[in-house]
């Protein structure tokens, strides 16, 4: 009863007639082309056919039926794991989040960063996306679009559409398999990719099963490649029952893999975007807040546990990332801390928090909790490593969230455990002194508070009284040598401005960053609030700060103690305006100069233009640069614990140092005091000659010269006249 | 004036020279001092007739075999006549001052370097000021060494052996010798530290040799340690290293980032040998030698040697 | 089970610029901390404790101020914090039976202390009080070792020395081998609530009274060298100059 054979491939337009008996026995009759009539034999429906006397629906259900009864366990399995975190607000500005849905979910906006995996990875998505709905059709028997679409008149262009699915998918997977296997990716050597490939092949299967499948069916016409398989290859009847269950074999091992592989973020990934963090990138929260969001402030703290140790201290939103994670590895690849061989993977971590999850999902779930902490998982050495420069955070297509997870973790241990692991001992017990020092001096050096405001000695500029613009120096420039320089040439610059600036002196105090960073978040809470009302009692607007982690600090993280309405600027964004509105002469530099983003200022500030403009450009950029610059090393409070690394692997700043001594340039612009002395360092480590000098220096330098030639012009002019006289 | 009473320093069972220093001043407040000496045997008392000393009393007992707060004081206490009582400002001696004048009801006053009538100024908050007190009637006073003059020895008067007794409350269960190796740098009072203008790890035996001829210990800056392994991270200095403040830091090769710095800018005083004139060390060193380590280390080390002989 | 005492002090704190105003220290200004060995004393009563049971109880003497310091000694883990309300100068003999009337009151087997304030510097508070209650003292102690005994380390001639210590006794501390612990956020949030014991005492007369203060001399400049010669100056300098040598 099955022949096949008797299509010809036609030129558009044709059409399809069918003699109406549509009871799962979907018969083609006839093919009328340009009103040629092309009589067809019967087809049967996979669907409809039986197989060793039982009909293909009963097998459809009960290999539909396991699958995603499978599937949706997992699932639920999975949602009430993520519900066992702490509470959090993620039900705001619903706007914002569907517009974030649409762009950063839908319109793949971050995967595309990348442009030749991430071209990829849109043929797939969104060819699944649109072949999606063709289930329907075939677990109904073409119902769906016979009984549903067809009356509407959506018919043609639904299949059209699959079709396209069908094929972006195709050659999506075809391209992913090609790359893993022909030019495997340096992240993906050594590592087993049996699970990817499955996947891959899995989605080959599926997009090339429902050509045949398509073949064996009466065509709408813009099926344009089942048009061609009818034609040129004419599958019987058999062959389209074994590509139709081919396809729906696959799709159930595919709904088996799903929730138990990366693949999970087909499911997870759309609330994580949903849900993420809208606040600016790298601001902490505080121990604990308000109803509107503001901090308590510690005098009403009123708190038994502090950080987070435990699966369930992570909040429900920092829980799905565990699910979400897609391993595209493109965090490891950002980060520095694996970059230098630490512990430190900040893939790891997610996947860390999945499988925890899993293996103690029973304990979890009845409401217990694991003898072994979520700490101990992640390792300290893990968590202590972390420079908090947000390059992971950045890099990943689906919104997850690394760094509070390392940063809880260290509220926990220096809160509240405060006894550290053998491992990480080295590298913690200086942080440890450098917190002391700032609870007692203020800042991380442990120089006396009172000595904070000497670097602007012999300048004229106000001291702790109301000024327009107050220069937060902050500790690097009001105790390293090396940038006091750039406070004075900064303040020197703005008063060349003709700006009304001053500096608070010794009523200044750390802006907190490294306590917070280093999980001290109750010191610099304290400090947050000293601060404040320091700017309070001298009715401070307008803060210029040359260090980015000021910047960050004071500008984003100070909201929620209550600096709401102070305008923070980084000294370059000043400096910009200023030259912009004349008020500085136009910028330009001596030699060749390439610039290094600090991360605190460019990616996670959203600065980078401003720097580079107030110097007059640069002349190479390094390879990784703007939202993509790679840390100094210093970050997250670094810069206070010991760096180690092993003899195969170098310090942060001596990589960041190579990629910037590769531009060629002879000049590094920065604008944070840390990667100062940390590029400094790195430069050093490897013998490069090549001056480090932040973006103001080089501007006050500029305007020196400027006011050098001008005067030496003049007296040129005035010298003949003398002679004269 | 009331007499006055001078508790000989003894170390090793000899009077130490610096008990002629607190003749001196005893003799500056007016009045001629008896000395006490503790002592297990008599005979050594007899290194205490200084110039202007009225009498010696050898306080002879076994309790001075070793030292016992409770036991040295109330032995003491048994033999040293009233009035003013005059000890050295050592640990010792000041634990010992403040337990007899407890025992007598008196007031003690610490590390005093100067005397003025019955003014006494002392050091307070490390050094960073100096006050003074008026004493109304007798106290115990401590004095520091090195500050009076010490009265010449011989010509005093001839010892008085007089037996005391204490009870002693502790116990020495043993004696644990210092460890002979170099000290560690969080420890030193003297601290001789390298760093990457060192040039070569192997030029740290320089420094080694300069340390052992003052007793200081050996660091080093992050730089140093960083570059090379076989300079181990026990000797950096820093932030992210020891935080040290002896007397004295000589500084060679180190160029005084804040990093360093932050580890040993409250060192009392900071030698700092450094071929560039620019580097940041030279704003807080004392004693600054622009000048190569290969040229000014020889020459430290062997005036140091010669001095120091 | 030993009744413990560690006797604590409020001092400007060591990295403080100092002024003088009048005849006096000029405080204003000044971050007040609990003296260094004070914190070393803190941490042997606390192992003391935790070796064999017992309290800790940490006293101080000061006005309402003072009370900073004893929550601080809370927050690391004393179990009591008792104030001598009592503001104002007082000599070593004044103050000594101030401290030793409270703590027979307090009662206790063991008094813990700093080898010295970082105020004053004087060392005379421990072994004073030992001696006013008849105790034996151990001063500068290094190391500490609780076993059926307890061992004290402490400098004697020619090294150091393990001493046994008697009940009751008074040990003061030095900077020794002992790591001290840090309060964790919990501890210094319930030491914030803590009630401190406040009691009143009676003080003596003093016969030493403070009539001036005044700055050390001026530390010289430094002086800058050229050339490798210029050691041999430096050399003597050290000696004759700095006098740390």
């Amino acid at each position: 009863m099955l022949r096949g054979g008797r299509f010809r491939f036609k030129p558009f337009p044709f059409f399809v007639v069918t003699d109406g008996a549509l009871k799962g026995q979907a018969r083609i009759v006839r093919t009328e082309v340009s009103a040629r009539v092309v009589v067809m034999s019967d087809f049967v429906h996979p669907l409809a056919d039986s197989y060793a006397g039982l009909p293909g629906w009963v097998l459809l259900v009960a290999l539909l039926g396991t699958a995603s009864g499978f599937f949706f366990y997992q699932v639920q399995k999975a949602t009430r794991l993520v519900l066992k975190g702490a509470s959090e607000d993620r039900f705001d500005s619903w706007g914002l989040r569907f517009k974030e849905v649409l762009t950063g979910w839908l319109g793949q906006k971050k995967v595309l960063a990348d442009p030749v995996a991430g071209t990829m990875h849109v043929l797939m998505f969104w060819g699944f996306l649109m072949l999606s709905t063709d289930m329907f059709d075939l677990a109904s028997a073409n119902r769906f679009s016979d009984g549903l679409l067809e009356p509407l008149g959506l018919k043609w262009l639904w299949n059209g559409m699959v079709e396209v699915g069908y094929t972006m998918a195709f050659f999506g997977c075809t391209a992913a398999l090609t790359r893993r296997v022909a030019f495997t990716p340096e992240k993906l050597k050594g590592k087993s990719q049996l699970e990817g490939n499955i996947i891959l092949l899995l989605i080959m299967t599926i997009t090339l099963t429902s050509y045949v499948v398509e073949a064996g069916e009466e065509l709408s016409g813009s099926e344009f490649i089942g048009i061609w398989v009818q034609e040129a290859m004419a599958p019987t009847q058999g062959v389209v029952n074994l590509a139709y269950w081919a396809h729906m074999v696959a799709i159930s091992t595919f709904l088996f893999l799903i929730p138990v592989s990366k693949h999970m973020h087909l499911v997870m990934a759309l609330p994580n975007v949903f849900f993420h963090d809208l606040r600016p990138m790298g601001t902490m929260l505080p121990m604990a807040t308000n109803d509107d969001g503001t901090a308590v402030g510690l005098d009403d703290l009123d708190l038994e546990s502090f950080g987070a140790v435990n699966y369930t201290d992570l909040t429900w939103r920092s829980l799905i990332d565990g699910w979400a994670c897609t391993s595209c590895a493109r965090c490891q690849d950002a980060c520095p801390a694996y970059a230098s061989g630490k512990a430190l993977n900040p893939m790891q971590i997610i996947h860390d928090i999945r499988n925890y999850a899993n293996e103690h999902a029973p304990i979890l779930l009845s409401g217990g909790m694991p003898e072994e902490d979520l700490i101990a998982r992640i390792g300290e050495d893990a968590i202590f490593a972390c420079t908090t420069c947000h390059a992971c955070v950045e890099a990943c297509p689906i919104y997850i969230d690394h760094v509070p997870k390392l940063t809880d973790a260290r509220r926990h241990l220096m809160m509240e455990r405060m006894e550290f692991n053998e491992s990480v001992e080295e590298v913690v017990l200086p942080l440890m002194s450098t917190i002391e020092n700032i609870e007692n001096e203020g800042n991380p050096y442990g120089i006396p508070a009172h000595e904070r405001g000497d670097w602007a000695e012999g300048l004229d500029v106000k001291v702790a009284e109301p000024a327009e613009y107050i220069y937060f120096a902050g500790c690097a420039a009001s105790f390293d040598d090396r940038n006091k320089k750039v406070a004075r040439d900064t303040v020197s610059v703005m008063k060349e401005a003709g700006l009304d600036v001053g500096i608070l002196g010794m009523m200044e105090t750390c802006n907190g960053d490294p306590a917070r960073r280093a999980g001290n978040e109750y010191l610099f809470q304290m400090l947050a609030e000293t601060n404040l009302a320091t700017f309070e009692e001298l009715g401070v607007k307008k803060i210029v700060s040359s260090c980015p982690h000021c910047f960050h600090t004071l500008g984003k993280e100070y909201k929620a103690f209550g600096g709401e309405d102070i305008e923070v600027l980084h000294h370059s964004q000043l400096i910009s305006t200023l030259q912009r509105d004349g008020k500085l002469p136009a910028p330009k530099h001596d030699g060749e100069v390439t610039y290094h983003d600090p991360c605190y200022l460019g990616r996670i500030g959203g600065v980078t233009k401003a720097p580079r403009e107030i110097i007059g450009g640069v002349d190479a950029e390094p390879a990784r640069t703007g939202e993509q610059s790679f840390c100094c090393g210093a970050g997250g409070a670094q810069m206070w614990m010991e760096e180690i690394v092993d003899d195969d692997h170098e310090r942060v700043n001596v990589i960041r140092a190579r990629e910037l001594a590769a531009t060629g340039a002879d000049t590094v612009a920065v604008g944070c005091p840390f990667c100062s002395t940390m590029v400094t360092d790195g430069l050093a480590a490897i013998d490069v000659d090549m001056q480090v000098q932040d973006v103001a220096e080089m501007v006050w330098a500029q305007i020196k010269a400027n006011d050098a030639a001008i005067k030496a012009k003049k007296a040129a002019a005035e010298a003949p006249k003398e002679a004269e006289a | 004036m009331s007499e006055t009473v001078i508790i000989a320093e003894t170390a090793g069972g000899v009077v130490a020279p610096s008990t002629a220093e607190l003749v001196t001043a005893a003799v500056g407040m007016g009045t001629n001092p008896t000395v006490v000496v503790p002592c297990t045997d008599a005979g050594a008392a007899n290194a205490a007739a200084f110039a202007g000393v009225a009498r010696v009393i050898a306080a002879k007992s076994d309790v001075f075999a070793a030292y016992d707060a409770a036991a040295w004081a109330q032995a003491i206490d048994a033999v040293a006549p009233q009035g003013t009582v005059i000890a050295l400002a050592s640990a010792r001696s000041k634990d010992m001052a403040a337990r007899l004048a407890a025992r007598r009801g008196l007031p003690v006053v610490q590390d005093v370097v100067a005397i003025s009538g019955t003014q006494l100024t002392s050091p307070i908050l490390s050094g960073k000021a100096m006050q003074t007190v008026e004493v109304e009637g007798t106290s115990v006073i401590t004095i520091r060494a090195n500050v009076f003059t010490a009265a010449e020895s011989g010509g005093g008067p001839d010892v008085t052996v007089v037996d005391a007794t204490g009870d002693v409350r502790t116990a020495v269960v043993e004696m644990m010798a210092r460890a002979s190796e170099r000290l560690d740098v969080a420890e030193a009072n003297i601290i001789v530290s390298g760093g990457r203008g060192m040039g070569d790890p192997s030029n740290f035996s320089h420094l080694e040799t300069l340390a052992d001829t003052i007793g200081a210990a050996v660091g080093a800056s992050r730089a140093a340690v960083d570059t090379w392994d076989d300079i181990p991270h026990s000797m950096q200095v820093g932030q992210t290293g020891k935080t040290v403040n002896p007397n004295l830091y000589i500084a060679v090769g180190i160029s005084g980032a804040i990093q360093h710095l932050a580890g040993m800018r409250s060192s009392k005083y900071i030698v700092a040998i450094n071929k560039d004139a620019d580097a940041p060390i030279f704003k807080h060193a004392d004693y600054g030698i622009v000048a190569s380590w290969e040229e000014a280390l020889p020459v430290l080390t062997s005036t140091l040697s010669g001095m120091m002989s | 089970m030993p009744e413990i005492i560690v006797l604590v002090k409020q001092v400007p704190d060591t990295n403080a610029r100092i002024a003088i105003a009048g005849d006096a220290v000029d405080m204003s200004g000044v971050k007040m901390v609990m003296s260094p060995y004070d914190e070393f004393a803190l941490e042997a009563a606390l192992r003391h404790k935790e070796a064999s049971g017992g309290n800790v109880t940490a006293v101080t003497m000061g006005g309402a101020g003072a009370d900073k310091v004893l929550k601080d000694a809370k927050a690391i883990g004393a179990d009591h914090i008792v104030r001598l309300d009592h503001e104002g100068w007082l000599d070593s003999n004044a103050l000594q039976a101030a401290i030793a009337a409270a703590v027979t009151e307090l009662g206790a087997e063991f008094v813990y202390c700093g080898k010295s304030a970082a105020d004053t510097g004087a060392g005379s508070t421990g072994p004073g009080v030992a001696e006013r209650m008849g105790w034996a003292s151990v001063s500068n102690a290094v190391g500490l070792e609780f076993g059926a005994d307890v061992h004290a380390i402490c400098p004697a001639e020619g090294g150091n020395a393990r001493v046994q210590v008697p009940t009751p006794a008074v040990i003061s501390c030095d900077k020794g081998d002992l790591k001290v612990r840090k309060p964790n956020v919990r501890g210094i949030m319930q030491a914030k609530k803590a009630a401190v014991d406040v009691r009143s005492v009676a003080v003596g007369a003093s016969t030493v009274r403070v009539i001036g203060c005044s700055l050390p001399p001026a530390k010289p400049a430094g002086k800058s060298y050229e050339g490798g010669a210029a050691a041999a100056d430096v050399a003597r300098l050290l000696r004759e100059e700095a006098n740390v040598l």
